[in-house]
């Protein structure tokens, strides 16, 4: 448990280093993501430790995410004039996408195959 | 605020206490449900917070400051992703090409379908540009609002609503159209409603998890990149 949150920090740390050095436009943790996944990848699997914890952090993911959520009360005058057109953009928006989106990826997939 | 929340919400652990009360009876609802779609607990504990901090008059500052601990674990959180990811790298190299086409194609689409909407409307241009990066997780989605002249505060609140509705409506529409595949289903789940979707993605397999973990990162770093190009071009 010890070793595998201090090597997801850890990654998290390396990525916070290269986006500052860099000036990259991408939040850290993101970064980290695709380093520890390379890092795996290269390795061929991933500790023991390292799976527990993610067992763990994971299902807690939507949990972590309600402190900065809950910002929405500070903005809501940004919202007092016209809020349909924006509910409406983003219902459409997501639904169709939904819709859309899953025969676009199988499309693609049959698509290569052939070739 | 009266003396007695005064002393409560000056606890330094207070926003933690009421962030995992109110996720704790969202979890509750949810299971008395009978996991119904739309009483996912993020939605659930994230209204009863702000109903609190409404009723009660507490500043943001105060239970943001205090919930601090939970905020801080959604980085390596995220960084976890790569677990799910590594467990399923043999399917997405095969499928390396579909999803690289599926998350332009499929990124631009989403995005072209709001604005058409809000322009239908007659919507200003910086609620438009503010909507542009509704579905890339909050802190790409807030980096690259503010780069094309939008406001990341708007951006965050549209991403999350894309994100909460998606996680509570997209599992069932792609159960209702037939879609069967873990892999297709997280894929979906990734690109439209980003960590949200990727966490409800989760109680599904580990498969879906992972699909929607990279659809996830592949357009958040497609929309930063693309994004910009495209509103250079088009203003």
């Amino acid at each position: 448990m010890v070793v595998g949150i201090l090597s997801l920090l850890l990654f998290q740390l390396l990525g916070h280093v290269l986006v500052g050095a860099f000036n990259l436009p991408i939040p850290p943790p993101v970064l980290g993501l695709v380093l520890l996944f390379c890092y795996l990848l290269v390795r061929g699997q991933a500790d023991e430790s390292l799976v527990k914890t993610t067992s763990i952090l994971l299902p807690l993911l939507p949990l972590f995410l309600i402190p900065a959520g809950a910002g929405i009360v500070q903005h809501h005058s940004l919202l007092a004039n016209g809020w349909i057109p924006i509910a409406v953009a983003l219902s459409v928006s997501l639904v169709a996408s939904l819709v859309i989106v899953p025969f676009v990826f199988l499309f693609f997939i049959r698509l290569f195959r052939k070739q | 605020m009266t003396p007695i929340t005064d002393l409560i919400t000056g606890f330094p652990l207070f926003g933690v206490c009421l962030t995992l009360l109110a996720f704790y009876i969202g979890q509750i609802i949810y299971q008395r449900s009978g996991n119904f779609a739309l009483f996912q607990p993020v939605v659930t504990g994230l209204l009863l917070v702000i109903a609190c901090l409404i009723i009660f008059d507490i500043p943001y500052s105060r239970y943001y400051s205090s919930s601090l601990v939970l905020h801080s674990l959604l980085g390596p959180a995220t960084v976890a992703l790569a677990i799910p990811l590594f467990q399923n790298a043999k399917r997405i190299r095969e499928l390396f090409l579909p999803i690289l086409c599926t998350v332009l194609v499929g990124g631009t689409l989403t995005i072209i379908i709001a604005l058409a909407v809000l322009w239908m409307f007659d919507a200003s241009s910086i609620t438009m540009l503010s909507m542009a990066p509704k579905s890339i997780t909050t802190p790409i989605a807030m980096i690259v609002s503010e780069h094309i002249g939008g406001l990341p505060a708007l951006s965050a609140l549209f991403v999350l609503v894309t994100g909460a509705i998606g996680a509570m409506v997209g599992i069932p529409i792609l159960n209702a159209i037939n879609i069967e595949d873990d892999g297709v289903k997280g894929f979906t789940m990734g690109l439209t409603s980003h960590a949200i979707g990727t966490a409800r993605s989760l109680e599904e397999s580990p498969e879906c998890a992972a699909f929607s973990a990279l659809a996830m990162g592949l357009t958040g770093v497609a929309t930063a990149l693309l994004l910009p190009v495209a509103v250079a071009l088009l203003i």
